[in-house]
C-alpha cells in the first residue's frame, strides 16, 4: 500500500484484493447499488478511514448516496444496525437528503447513553445555507443533550454533547461544509467547520453522564418528541468516538474528496 | 410555504404509516393547533390507499415549532 488514503485508492497489487473493502462490499450487498462512481467514492473513504485509524472510532457513519431513502437509511460501518428511521417530509436526491425544516427528521436508533462513549463525536455535512434555531441533529433525555445547531438566527454554531451545563458556541456565517463536535475529555470538547477549530465558548464544558434517548437528524428529540426541525440538506454524517483536531482534520479530507468524487462538494 | 391541512383522526390514522418506502408519514399541529402534514409527503406519496390525502386542503403553514437562539453566555437551560 501507497500513499495516507485519502483522494485516490491507493492500494496496488494484491493490497486492493487483501483489503477487500468489507464496508462497501456489505453496503453494496444490502443497495444493490451499481454506480462505479458512488462504489468508487465509497471504497476511496472506507480506505482512508482504515488507513487514518478512524475505522474504530466510528459508530456508525451515513454516506447519503444512492438518491433514495432505502439506500439513504443505511450505517456504512454496520449495515446491520442504527438504519435511519425517516419521517415527515424528506426529499431523497444523489446531493443527499434535504428536510424540509416543518416536520423532517430521521430517527438513527442511537442512544448516546447507551451507544456512544462520553468521549464522543457528532458531524453533519451541509450543503445549505440557512439561520435557523433549529439542530442538525440531537436529543435530551431525561436531562443530559446531545445537539447541534450548524448556524443559528444570530450567526452561531451551538453544541452540548453529553452535558448538562453550557452551550459551546462560536461565530459561523455560512452552515455549508462539514460540521463537527468532539469531545476529547469529560472538560474539553471543541467544534470544528472542514476540519478547521472554531475556538468555541465554554470549552471545558464539563460531562459527567450521557443523553438518555434516540439521537435524531435534523431536530432533537426532547424527551422522545421531535422539536426544532432544521431544512439543511445532509450529505454525510457520523457519530462515534471522540476526534482530536487533527482526526478531525483528516475525516474532513476524506469526507470533502468523497464529495468532490460524487460531484456535490461545497 | 404550503401544507395540507387534515383532522386529528386523519393524523392518527397516518401516523406510523409509510408513505413510500422507508419514509413515514409524521403529521403534527401548526401554531393554531390544527394538524398537517407536509408538500413533500403528498409529493411523494406512493401508497395507493392514502391517495384521499391528496384532495386535502392546501394552507400556508403557521410554525408552531420555532426555537430560541441557545444563551450565548452559556447558561444552562432546561430541556423543552
Amino acid at each position: 500500500m501507497i500513499g495516507n488514503g485519502i483522494g485516490t485508492p491507493k492500494l496496488i497489487g494484491d493490497g486492493a484484493a487483501a483489503f477487500g473493502y468489507p464496508l462497501t462490499n456489505a453496503w453494496i450487498a444490502e443497495t444493490s447499488e451499481a454506480d462505479s462512481t458512488i462504489i468508487g467514492a465509497l471504497q476511496t473513504l472506507e480506505l482512508g478511514l482504515s488507513d487514518n485509524g478512524l475505522t474504530s472510532k466510528m459508530v456508525a457513519l451515513y454516506p447519503f448516496v444512492g438518491g433514495n431513502a432505502t439506500k439513504h437509511k443505511y450505517n456504512f460501518m454496520d449495515t446491520t444496525t442504527f438504519e435511519l428511521t425517516f419521517s415527515g417530509g424528506w426529499t431523497h436526491a444523489s446531493t443527499g437528503a434535504l428536510p424540509n425544516g416543518t416536520n423532517a427528521y430521521a430517527d438513527t436508533g442511537i442512544n448516546p447513553n447507551d451507544d456512544l462513549n462520553i468521549i464522543t463525536h457528532g458531524s453533519y455535512y451541509s450543503r445549505t445555507n440557512t439561520q435557523a434555531n433549529a439542530w442538525a441533529f440531537g436529543c435530551n433525555g431525561p436531562s443530559y443533550f446531545y445537539q447541534m445547531i450548524i448556524r443559528s438566527t444570530g450567526d452561531l454554531i451551538f453544541g452540548r454533547i453529553q452535558t448538562n451545563t453550557t452551550y459551546q458556541n462560536a461565530t459561523v456565517t455560512d452552515s455549508r461544509g462539514l460540521f463537527t463536535m468532539s469531545r476529547t475529555a469529560a472538560e474539553e470538547v471543541e467544534g470544528y467547520k472542514n476540519g478547521t477549530s472554531l475556538s468555541v465558548t465554554n470549552n471545558t464544558s464539563l460531562s459527567t453522564f450521557k443523553a438518555d434517548a434516540n439521537l435524531y437528524l435534523a431536530c432533537r428529540n426532547s424527551n422522545g418528541s421531535p422539536v426544532e426541525y432544521d431544512n439543511k440538506e445532509c450529505a454525510f454524517a457520523s457519530f462515534g468516538d471522540g476526534l482530536s483536531a487533527g482526526e478531525v482534520s483528516t475525516l474532513y479530507t476524506l469526507v470533502q474528496a468523497f464529495q468532490t468524487t460524487l460531484s456535490r462538494n461545497v | 410555504m404550503k401544507v395540507y391541512r387534515i383532522s386529528e383522526a386523519e393524523a392518527n390514522q397516518l401516523r406510523g404509516n409509510q408513505f413510500d418506502t422507508d419514509s413515514y408519514f409524521n403529521p403534527i399541529q401548526d401554531a393554531d393547533g390544527l394538524w398537517f402534514i407536509s408538500e413533500e409527503e403528498v409529493m411523494y406519496l406512493k401508497k395507493a390507499e392514502y391517495n384521499w390525502i391528496k384532495s386535502k386542503t392546501k394552507v400556508d403553514y403557521k410554525s408552531k415549532d420555532i426555537g430560541d437562539e441557545p444563551p450565548k453566555d452559556g447558561k444552562e437551560i432546561k430541556p423543552k
